[in-house]
């Protein structure tokens, strides 16, 4: 198969979008905004949408003005959606070159989350881009630096953050309800396993270059592109990563360690023996907090504990281990629940009580969708601002880090380094194909 | 690193061990020998480059996973002298005519394991075509100001269609946690 290379820089694709541009119907006036970058409260919001395939398609507005995907087929099933007459293209940077448009959904794989959302707030787009947040802690530190420098609304799509059962369950744990909390239990199904595949050219549908983007080149194997690619430890790192940005988010809120981070981390797995996926399928990784202290683990398989007075496990969830009680909370994301005996209390007067939406709608996902609109008119943080979204995926982050080490790690929370390890230090970042770069 | 290796590549009883259960046909001992190869050092790099390549896909997979398993052994903390060790074979890949893939793991592998006496060394691989991307992306992870000024000569004499890359790895290179992000991409 023939090696290609992303060929152009971002100043030539300026250059030659500039041309391309002055034929292109101006498709919404850009002059809607109350002032630069702050949109008045009767104002048209312009979206558009980048990755538009998986969740990404959830996203879709039906006037958006612009749809961005590197799969052709992706973009056709899209515009089907939207009314009029949108921008379809395969390169991210035309719709952050579009003066007209106010903000971005980014719902492509993981290892394009960070540099988009990065690009984007330079290019002044407000953001919701799909979790996990980032790849890597160069990148998270990337988003935040970006998001306050261009001061950019950005919400990342850990939607269990706006979930009742979170709510319910940070406001009991919070205000003492199981006393003080020394371990949290967190577990999740294996991750999956599969077939080799083949290597192959890409169909032509498909900009494979660009759905490469930043990645060290690799040959074209279906087996590893799209939804596949949450299997391949370099770019979408298991469901520590995924499910675990949802649940690992709620266990920060409930537990209130937005603020704080993990001293030590240490993880093992196993991986799968055949098959061109190189996550393990089984995972126990542990992080110890000091100040107050407490531990937390993730395990996999799942389905550790039956819900109370129902049929079944639990496939994925959380146990929270006070000193005078427990707390068994149930997924993480939009289909979160709570025992009934946080659900059924109420926060004293001065106690704790977490965020309320002012108006908030049943399915979670667009509630949390809601949460970033209103932002963007407000200029407020969202509740999954980038901040939080970031300290949520240190933890996954490092522990894969610790994985592939194969070593018991000591990380600084402030420094946001790993104490004494060269070589761990050395995988904070990932060199970037060019020319994508941060 | 096992007591048996000379550290200089060549290759031991115990290498040698290594490499038989990586290519026997049972892929529960493939993977045992995979997960415990981490101690086996520099002898075992490059009989294990060269069955990364195998056409037997399971033979490869635990042949790869075994090889980084060295690597990132060797780079442990403390293990400088197994980490140049490691280097030094793993260069000697990178430089060969082996295939691609190979290669191009090799020079990713030095990114966890070199220090800047290798940096000249992996340096002259920029002006390589065919892993010249891969030795700048490799040598964008080594520390250091020795391996800085690699790059800083490199790019002033590096073809005009590949200097931007170069330049890129530079920029990189600059990047502090406190500001990286704010400056717009170029």
């Amino acid at each position: 198969m023939k090696r290609t290379r992303a060929g152009t820089s971002r100043r030539d694709f300026l250059t030659g979008s500039a041309t391309a541009f002055a034929g292109m119907p101006y498709l919404i006036p850009g002059g809607v905004l109350a002032r630069p970058g702050r949109p008045g409260a009767n104002d048209r919001i312009v979206y558009a949408h980048i990755g538009v395939g998986g969740m990404g398609s959830s996203h879709i507005v039906q006037d958006a003005a612009a749809l961005c995907d590197v799969d052709g087929e992706h973009l056709k099933r899209a515009a089907i959606r939207v009314s009029g007459s949108p921008l379809l293209t395969k390169d991210y940077r035309e719709i952050l070159d579009r003066k007209d448009i106010d903000a971005v959904t980014i719902g492509t794989p993981d290892h394009w989350h960070g540099i988009m959302t990065v690009h984007a707030c330079q290019a002044g787009k407000d953001v919701y881009s799909e979790k996990p947040t980032c790849k890597t802690i160069q990148e998270g530190q990337a988003m935040v630096n970006a998001v306050n420098y261009y001061k950019r609304v950005v919400q990342i799509g850990s939607q269990g953050r706006s979930g009742p059962a979170a709510r319910a369950a940070a406001n009991f744990v919070r205000n003492g309800q199981i006393g003080k909390v020394s371990h949290v239990e967190v577990w999740h199904p294996n991750n999956a396993t599969g077939g080799w595949g083949a290597e192959s050219d890409p169909p032509p549908v498909l900009d494979y270059d660009m759905w490469l983007g930043p990645l060290r080149w690799r040959p074209y194997n279906e087996r590893c592109v799209h939804g596949n690619f949450r299997w391949m430890m370099d770019i979408g790192g298991g469901f520590i990563r995924d499910r675990g940005n949802h649940v690992l988010s709620c266990v920060m809120l409930i537990m209130g360690a937005d603020k704080t981070g993990p001293v030590s981390v240490e993880a093992t797995g196993q991986p799968d023996k055949t098959g061109c996926w190189d996550v393990p399928v089984t995972m126990e990784a542990k992080w110890e907090f000091k100040n107050p202290d407490w531990t937390l683990t993730w395990s996999q398989p799942g389905s550790r504990y039956p819900f109370p007075n129902r049929k079944g496990y639990i496939d994925w969830g959380a146990k929270f281990f006070g000193d005078r009680d427990t707390l068994l909370f149930a997924n993480g994301d939009g289909g979160q629940d709570v025992e009934e005996k946080a659900k059924e209390y109420n926060p004293p007067a001065g106690g704790f009580e977490a965020y309320k939406d002012p108006t908030p709608v049943q399915d979670v996902t667009e509630r949390h969708r809601r949460n970033w609109r209103r932002c963007i008119r407000t200029r407020e943080k969202p509740i999954m601002n980038i901040e939080v979204g970031y300290n949520t995926i240190i933890l996954p982050i490092i522990a894969n880090i610790a994985y592939e080490l194969k070593r018991k790690l000591r990380w600084d929370p402030v420094a946001q380094r790993f104490v004494g390890d060269e070589e761990a230090n050395r995988m904070l970042a990932n060199p970037y194909r060019a020319p994508f770069h941060l | 690193m096992n007591p048996g290796n000379n550290g200089h590549g060549g290759q031991t009883a115990e290498a040698a061990a290594l490499i038989d259960k990586i290519k026997n046909p049972d892929e529960s001992v493939r993977y045992a020998a995979w997960q415990a190869a981490g101690p086996e050092g520099a002898s075992a790099v490059a009989p294990l480059a060269d069955l990364v390549a195998s056409d037997d896909k399971g033979v490869a997979k635990a042949a790869k996973g075994a090889l980084d398993n060295v690597a990132h052994y060797g780079a442990r903390p403390g293990g400088h002298s197994d980490a140049h060790a490691v280097s030094v074979a793993l260069l000697k890949l990178a430089q060969s005519s082996r295939p691609y893939a190979v290669r191009a793991q090799a020079l990713h592998l030095l990114g966890f394991t070199a220090d800047s006496r290798m940096a000249a060394e992996i340096g002259k691989l920029l002006e390589d075509e065919s892993v010249r991307e891969e030795a700048r992306m490799g040598r964008e992870r080594i520390p250091r100001k020795a391996s800085l000024s690699v790059l800083n000569k490199f790019a002033a004499k590096a073809p005009s269609d590949f200097r931007p890359n170069v330049a890129q790895s530079l920029h990189n290179r600059a990047l502090m946690p406190k500001t990286v992000g704010t400056e717009p991409a170029r």
